[in-house]
């Protein structure tokens, strides 16, 4: 999945998701469970944390699927596995597509857009770099120790203190990119660039069984 | 409030209207915001900042979005645009579903919208003082959660479900006369709000102490702050 085109996996993982959203049969949900961990372990992904991760999703939807348990166990099944397999389709195409591609991508409909993505992602794993640098230094001078109100305190004025220097690393960095040359547009190549080669079959392949477990269990009429 | 709710749940109309009328925000703002090149870095810093808090695990199930406070700081427009990357990198990773994220910016813009409009009146309407705008910045922050967490029942509640989407063929002799089943409502309503509202609760104190520090140390960042 790694080397396949971007297009060809925002394409696959779009239909594929169609197919969840719009199956009505708990085998087939079933069925795009088990495609998303095969696709993922292929990929070499995490496929544990990533089960994990889509565990958030399902812990929400779980709130959703209880409301609806009066109607039908099935129906609650069906709600929870919708969420578990959209977010594996969804972690599969992240972590294997290059996400500056898939930014630059939505740059051809609005550049404004993307460009605040694009400084969002750069931004992003700065500041939990930087949050973790400033928990542990209040961490190890007994900020988070004492009384409630101590902690509350110190934990507010951690949070304001984080705040005002992502807006100051913000405005440096705007600096920095004005300095290099930044006049309101990032390039990147778009995710629609190159043809479609042989390394994208896999993303095919992921489509195409999608749909068949679709119609296997609509067609089949399988429960 | 965040939505929660996955993929293929609520009927098509309902969340193909959300992306049709947050497209046409969204189109909006960018005319709204054209020239203001150097607050993109404050929205992107606004994106990032969402997302970190967003990720911050608190013990129960809810996570807070500072929505309100992005509201405050970069303005409606600004908010709405942040608020819209917001979650679509949130969907990418499947917090939320793909096709709720316009709903979902509908819903959290309500409450940078609401926070950000109670902010400018009650600031005008109170009198002056050190504690004035934290407290303010508290109250429209409370005030906005709510909202959005009713916006979100009230949501849930026209939803209904479409059997043909949820049930298929199988369970149509168990469908009423008029062939849609309605959420239980009361019961999500008794699973949410509590939640919702002691989150609302908490943003709000922590938007109250955040606002508060600011002031003290670059009280350029809060546009109208004391």
């Amino acid at each position: 999945m790694h080397q396949a085109s971007t297009k060809t996996k925002m394409f696959s993982a779009g239909v594929a998701l169609g197919v969840v959203i719009f199956s009505t049969s708990l085998s087939a949900l079933v069925g795009q469970f088990f495609l998303a961990i095969v696709f993922q372990a292929a990929s070499r992904l995490p496929v544990r944390r990533l089960l994990i991760w889509a565990a958030y999703p399902a812990f929400f939807a779980g709130i959703f699927a209880i409301s609806q348990a009066q109607y039908s166990l099935a129906l609650s099944a069906q709600t929870l596995l919708r969420a578990i397999d959209a977010a594996l389709l969804m972690l599969l195409l992240v972590n294997t597509t290059p996400l500056t591609r898939v930014i630059a991508t939505v740059g051809k409909i609005s550049r404004t857009l993307s460009n605040l993505a694009f400084l969002s992602y750069r931004f992003f794993f700065l500041f939990i770099e930087e949050s973790e640098r400033r928990l542990t230094a209040i961490r190890v001078r007994g900020g988070l120790y004492g009384s409630i109100w101590s902690k509350v305190r110190n934990a507010a004025s951690l949070m304001g203190l984080l705040f005002v220097s992502f807006i100051e690393s913000g405005e440096n960095v705007y600096d920095a990119i004005k300095t290099r040359g930044y006049r309101g547009r990032f390039s990147a190549e778009a995710a629609t660039a190159g043809g479609i080669t042989r390394n994208d079959g896999a993303p095919v392949l992921l489509a195409a069984l999608a749909v068949a477990i679709f119609l296997l269990g609509s067609v089949c009429g399988l429960p | 409030m965040h939505i929660h709710i996955p993929d293929g749940v609520l009927p098509i109309w309902l969340w193909a209207t959300g992306y049709l009328i947050t497209l046409a925000l969204a189109a909006l703002a960018i005319k709204r915001i054209r020239g203001q090149e150097r607050k993109s870095i404050m929205a992107a810093v606004m994106v990032a900042v969402m997302l970190v808090v967003q990720s911050i695990p608190l013990g129960v199930p809810y996570h807070m979005n500072l929505s309100a406070l992005t509201g405050i700081v970069l303005g409606p427009w600004w908010a709405l645009l942040s608020i819209l990357v917001t979650n679509i990198a949130q969907a990418a990773i499947g917090h939320g579903g793909i096709t709720i994220v316009g709903l979902n910016t509908l819903v959290v813009w309500s409450e940078a919208l609401v926070g950000y409009c109670l902010f400018a009146v009650l600031r005008k309407t109170t009198k002056s003082g050190g504690l004035r705008s934290p407290l303010v910045a508290g109250v429209s922050t409370f005030v906005a959660l709510t909202v959005s967490a009713f916006l979100v029942v009230g949501i849930v509640a026209i939803s209904g479900i479409d059997p043909t989407q949820a049930l298929g063929e199988h369970f149509r002799e168990f469908l009423p006369a008029t062939g849609r089943l309605q959420v239980s409502l009361m019961v999500f309503m008794i699973l949410t709000l509590p939640i919702a509202l002691s989150g609302a609760l908490l943003e709000a104190l922590v938007t109250s102490l955040l606002v508060a520090y600011v002031l003290r140390v670059k009280p350029s960042l809060i546009p109208r702050g004391d």
